[in-house]
């Protein structure tokens, strides 16, 4: 009985430490483990590399699974690439920590993260593998001095990217703005009203459809001027753009001081004009505390007269689209079981993207990103040789004809077939809706670290992201992204810190407090919970809690950078 | 007493090796993934770089701490997560007692598991998800306000966006997700009570209620205090997910709390270091809640944690 016992303890205990062991090891090392025994059985071929990369979840496109695109070149390069998915929104966090945790093996980052981390020494520099494994990457960086000398961060380059911007090259070097505003086209005509120019002809406009409510969905519902998550989610850039200012921007003045447009005079007119918006039931009342999903069902049900978004909002996950679908089912014009096909060419039925209204100075805008945003491709600090050699491989095959074909277009002879005119669909593609067949293999769509910006055009010669584009969301969104959004850029509401990563380790505390002010004293302006003659109060006190010292610090961080 | 404990302490003795192996896991896991990581502790004094990792970044003493401790910002979110926290314990803490105590008087069993498992369940939603559904339910255009309170009373509330109602949000929310849970533990703590007690008690003439503050409450008094003891030692944990999910600038001055400021200041702009200086000393506030609430628990003859 009592060796009994004692053998039960024993097998207890080594269970147990057995268990805690096999906990230890990250899920990472336990499959390189699984690799290594499977590879035991086959002695010839080597455990595939894992590359462990971050992926941006946008919408309810499924990124986290592995799609045929993904397994395919896995296959062919003998690497596993694990995907770690992160709401959009958050995605800028989640990464942070990943980097600082040394849990990721490669990354996309905007140009400002890309200064910011190399500068920080987080990034590999990439100065000798440019020569021993990056030989397509280097010669496009060669071939294109403007793109080397973006790439280069006190001498070094410590990315590659996937889009040697030929959008510059078309557009002379234009900013870009990622924020649209629509108008509900179907109102105005029902109302026989003219489309807006002016920031005044704007508050007029929605007052009219408020006073109409042109799709009887109740006064009591509509919320005419509508956005989600406050100011910081894009939708009301356009307001502030009329007042010359941009929510969240810094920039440069005549003098080389950088400055926040936060604490401007445009930026209180701008409130000025949202509260008065909010006081007469034309500005959603929930701007401050609904999230996407809450704005999409007021949008799909007539409930908003001007929306403004996020390009990828409005036309890779098409709301507009749902809105025709659900009332043309409506109307009758559609069967319950018949399923919508929209024509990605043609403009949307009820919504139309407007110029950015002008203010009382004349200016329009919105918040503008510079000329080229090159998305560099980077490797954070990494020791493994073996993995380097994996990172580098998958690098050099995105952006060779043969990556970058499978990429683009998938399979051949599955998903594609090569026609006099360049490829078109496969024979499996068959009657499936070909957006949603390449989202469901992941063609185009395979992970934003690995998928090319471009991709071989119909001469397969390297085409502009206007080609992509137009082919994936059809011509009319693709002028609508990339056309307007030069049109539509200002300039003037770059952001020169994020831009050229003027933080050192002091702003980072500092810039959140006074986020914290600024975005506490908005809402409760434009609510109407303060009066607006608490707004020097506000300035004074963004000053005094570390304004005045952000200014200094950017302000020589910016005249050394330049 | 004696009689029982002697008894116990022999078979202890006799199987002691035995049982001690059996402490190995819990010892290893406390020290990998308790210990270990308290080495990164040392960030708080530096400035820390990923490129140089925590022994490489360079030494800045107090800084943090001063620069914490000088904020206004932070003596207002260490305010909102005292209060928000101590809300959650006062009203949140006798809950699930009641639940407890309500649930051991149900005679039909499969009412009492139907109950059980219908207050579980809230237990096993995230709050991204619990979020998502009392913001359907309650913002301004949800359905409370469109369906209940305006038409009775023809106008709606803000419950997400007006200070005055955001506290009861965080709170009730809360209560509802944790009371089905944290009852299981009263619920044991009850079901070891001596049924000759309760037996005496009904010859005495005792009803239900009588049963219940006088024999119930009394004997499970000892659990409730080292719960309350452990709950004390979170009081600076306000619940970052749920406050996250739920806040907007609006109610900044009523709803920001310590963890949600870290994570604009520390995750969101790169900052480790402030982060973990917060962290240090939320650690260290918890660690003297502990020892406090511990010897009033003992001085009010509770047993206590140790």
């Amino acid at each position: 009985m009592k060796r009994n016992t004692r053998f039960v303890c024993m097998l207890i205990v080594l269970i147990l430490i057995g268990s805690s062991v096999g906990c230890m090891g990250s899920p990472t090392e336990n499959k390189d483990n699984e690799a290594t025994i499977t590879s035991s059985k086959n002695v010839e071929k080597e455990p595939p590399t894992e590359i462990r990369m971050i992926i941006a979840q946008y919408s309810d496109l499924a990124v986290d699974k592995a799609t045929p695109i993904e397994e395919e070149i896995e296959k062919k390069l003998n690497i596993k690439l694990i995907k770690q998915v992160a709401p959009g929104d958050s995605l800028k966090t989640k990464q942070n920590v990943l980097i600082a945790s040394g849990s990721l093996d490669i990354l996309s980052l905007d140009s400002a993260s890309y200064y910011d981390n190399a500068v920080k020494g987080n990034l590999m520099d990439l100065g000798e593998l440019l020569d021993t494994k990056l030989p397509l990457h280097k010669q496009n960086i060669e071939k294109w001095p403007e793109l080397k000398k973006l790439m280069q961060v006190k001498g070094k380059i410590y990315g590659v990217t996937l889009m040697p911007n030929l959008l510059t090259k078309e557009a002379g070097a234009a900013p870009l703005t990622n924020s649209r505003i629509n108008i509900r086209k179907d109102w105005l005509t029902k109302l026989g009203l003219p489309v807006p120019k002016t920031i005044d002809q704007v508050f007029e406009t929605a007052k009219a459809f408020y006073n109409a409510d042109p799709d009887g969905v109740g006064k009591d519902k509509l919320c005419i001027i509508s956005a989600c998550n406050g100011f910081s989610y894009l939708n009301l850039d356009w307001v502030f753009g009329a007042f010359g200012v941009a929510y969240d921007v810094w920039y440069a003045d005549s003098e080389g001081k950088v400055q926040s447009y936060d604490v401007s005079t445009g930026m209180k007119e701008a409130i000025e004009w949202l509260r008065e918006a909010y006081k007469e039931n034309l500005l959603d009342k929930d701007i401050f505390t609904q999230k996407e999903p809450q704005l999409k069902d007021k949008v799909v049900n007539d409930q908003v007269g001007f929306w403004g978004a996020h390009w990828g909002v409005q036309y890779a996950t098409p709301w507009p689209r749902e809105q025709e679908e659900k009332k043309l089912r409506a109307e009758g014009k559609l069967k319950a079981d018949e399923k919508y096909q929209w024509n990605k060419d043609e403009p949307m039925l009820y919504w139309e993207p407007i110029d950015p209204p002008k203010g009382p100075r004349g200016e329009s805008g919105m918040k503008t990103v510079q000329a080229v945003t090159i998305y560099p491709r980077c490797i954070p600090k990494n020791e493994d040789p073996k993995k380097i050699d994996a990172i580098c491989r998958l690098l050099e095959y995105s952006i060779s004809k043969e990556g970058g074909m499978l990429l683009s277009y998938g399979i051949e002879g599955v998903d594609y077939v090569m026609g006099a005119n360049g490829p078109t669909p496969g024979p499996v593609v068959g009657d499936k809706d070909y957006n949603q067949y390449r989202q469901e293999r992941g063609i185009d769509s395979v992970t934003s670290v690995v998928k090319p910006l471009w991709k071989p055009s119909s001469e397969f010669e390297w085409g502009y992201l206007y080609d992509v584009d137009k082919e994936k969301y059809g011509k009319y969104a693709a002028e609508q992204i990339v056309l307007n959004g030069m049109k539509w850029a200002n300039p003037k509401l770059i952001n020169v810190v994020q831009e050229y990563a003027l933080v050192n380790s002091d702003t980072p505390q500092i810039a959140a407090k006074l986020n914290t002010l600024r975005d506490e004293y908005f809402a409760k302006f434009v609510v109407g919970e303060l009066p607006m003659d608490k707004w020097d109060e506000y300035v004074q006190k963004w000053y005094s809690n570390g304004g005045e010292e952000l200014i200094g610090i950017y302000s020589q961080n910016y005249k050394e950078r330049m | 007493m004696r009689m029982i404990v002697v008894p116990l302490n022999r078979t202890f003795k006799q199987r002691r090796p035995m049982l001690y192996l059996l402490m190995i896991p819990g010892i290893l896991f406390f020290i990998i993934y308790r210990y270990i990581p308290m080495f990164g502790v040392l960030i708080a004094f530096k400035e820390y770089s990923i490129a140089g990792g925590i022994l490489q970044s360079p030494w800045v003493g107090l800084k943090y701490f001063n620069m914490m401790l000088s904020d206004e910002y932070f003596w207002r979110v260490f305010k909102n997560t005292l209060i928000i926290s101590s809300y959650k314990l006062l009203f949140g803490a006798p809950v699930p007692i009641i639940l407890a105590l309500m649930l051991n008087e149900v005679r039909k069993t499969y009412f009492k598991r139907f109950i059980q498992s219908v207050s579980y369940i809230p237990h096993f939603l995230s709050w991204i998800v619990i979020g998502g559904i009392f913001l359907q339910f309650f913002y301004r255009s949800g359905f409370i306000n469109t369906a209940i309170l305006e038409p009775l009373f023809g106008q709606r509330i803000d419950f997400f966006g007006d200070s005055r109602f955001f506290r009861s949000i965080l709170v009730l929310t809360d209560i509802w997700k944790t009371m089905g849970w944290n009852s299981i533990i009263y619920l044991a703590a009850i079901t070891s009570i001596n049924a000759e007690m309760y037996e005496a008690s009904t010859i005495d003439g005792a009803g239900k209620f009588q049963q219940a503050f006088y024999i119930t409450l009394p004997s499970i008094m000892n659990i409730v205090f080292i719960v309350l003891i452990l709950d004390i030692g979170n009081i600076l944990n306000a619940g970052f997910e749920q406050v996250f999910i739920l806040y907007n600038p609006i109610v900044y001055n009523v709803g920001d709390i310590i963890d949600t400021f870290v994570y604009r200041v520390g995750l969101e702009q790169f900052n480790f270091s402030y982060s973990a200086a917060v962290g240090l000393f939320k650690g260290l506030i918890g660690m003297l809640m502990v020892l406090l609430t511990n010897r009033v628990a003992k001085s009010l003859g509770q047993e206590g944690i140790w």
